[in-house]
């Protein structure tokens, strides 16, 4: 397996084994109860758990830098993702937001790292009573008819892009972000 | 099971442009079907693609070989690798080994040069994939398959598997883009 895909295998290893079967198998096998929800899970949980470690692995002396002054500082993205987990989520489950401001009110790395990995555990107890059926359903977002998984849908992509903002932030320190830790390095050319 | 998908997002956009328009206007009508799966699936797809073919067009080539550290990626090294790397699901869903430009993670493998080659083969990377994941539809992407890894997978997880790693270059390329003093194509107001 080349090196350069491993985010994408590692993601697809928090698939659920047991509804996939854990054995190969010939293709075509029955889909699992509620596939949809548990796919959205496994991979919110990959890249939550890749940008709860690349906020745990940055210095706190590094949370206010930017790279530009147009730009969210690194701590700004950390509070950010997190404001962003509790709004999607809360909207999904029909709940009014719990937490918010996160960005605006936090700046110290232990606070901002405790209300991201709250953010995520809020998200992740939303997705235990979620059903594929009940992800179907259509929610109003602002003016908008939005099915449920949906919005868990794009919590995961939102999350994703700001992860990778903070790859390119890690990497202007000289830092390699969690996702490339395990990877070995390039064999010379 | 019908959804929307993260396409949703632009339509968001859309929408709040023209909300003091649609304000003034007559009954609204009920939405109409969500997407299939597969529909959410290639919205997805598209989406992510659509914003990486307009980096390729839009970037300056003069400096498509900036990187902001030494062990980052050039802007078109970053480029070429999300988007080769989209055909580890587009010949897994046809049946075939991924190719080994699957792999590619230079211009000089996949012979893009100039601005003209990087947006014709990230256009071609999306595309493809985008044409397979319509052949597959809704029951061809809950086939499992092979992948080389540890456990069988859904082509509909492989396909988000793929959305997802393009989500994250295109996380890293917007900063790239900022560091150079430029705003990305998503960031400009919407003329």
């Amino acid at each position: 397996m080349n090196k350069k895909l491993s985010f994408v295998f590692a993601a697809l290893m928090l698939v659920p084994v047991a509804l996939l079967g854990q054995e190969k198998a010939p293709a075509q096998s029955t889909p699992p109860a509620n596939p949809i929800t548990a796919s959205e899970k496994g991979f919110y949980g990959f890249v939550s758990g890749a940008v709860v470690a690349a906020a745990q692995k940055m210095p706190e002396e590094n949370y206010s830098f930017k790279p530009t002054p147009e730009v969210r500082s690194f701590g700004q993205l950390v509070g950010h993702v997190a404001d962003a987990s509790y709004s999607f989520c809360s909207q999904a489950i029909g709940e009014a937001n719990p937490v918010k401001d996160i960005e605006k009110t936090k700046t110290s790395k232990a606070d901002l790292m405790a209300a991201l990995k709250d953010g995520v555990a809020y998200c992740n107890k939303a997705f235990d009573g979620m059903t594929d059926a009940k992800g179907s359903e259509m929610v109003k977002l602002f003016n908008f008819n939005i099915a449920k998984l949906t919005l868990f849908s794009i919590n995961t992509a939102h999350t994703d892009e700001h992860y990778g903002n903070m790859v390119t932030y890690l990497r202007l320190k000289g830092i390699v972000p969690p996702t490339s830790e395990s990877q070995p390095a390039p064999a010379p050319k | 099971m019908k959804r929307f998908s993260r396409f949703a997002l632009v339509w968001l956009a859309v929408g709040f442009a023209l909300a003091p328009l649609r304000a003034q206007e007559a009954p609204k009508k009920a939405p109409g079907p969500a997407p299939s799966q597969s529909e959410g699936v290639l919205d997805s797809w598209n989406e992510i693609g659509r914003k990486l073919i307009a980096m390729a067009q839009d970037f300056p080539e003069d400096k498509f070989s900036y990187k902001p550290q030494a062990e980052s990626r050039t802007f078109v090294a970053n480029l070429v690798h999300a988007s080769a790397s989209m055909y580890f699901f587009t010949d897994t869903s046809a049946g075939k080994k991924p190719r080994p430009l699957s792999y590619a993670d230079d211009p000089k493998d996949v012979g893009v040069k100039t601005r003209a080659d990087l947006v014709a083969f990230v256009t071609k990377c999306v595309e493809d994939g985008a044409a397979e994941i319509k052949a597959k539809g809704d029951k061809g992407l809950m086939e499992t398959v092979d992948d080389g890894g540890p456990h069988l997978d859904r082509l509909y997880d492989l396909a988000y598997g793929l959305i997802a790693h393009s989500n994250e270059h295109y996380g890293q390329l917007v900063v790239y883009y900022r560091i150079n003093g430029l705003v990305p194509p998503e960031s400009r107001p919407k003329k």
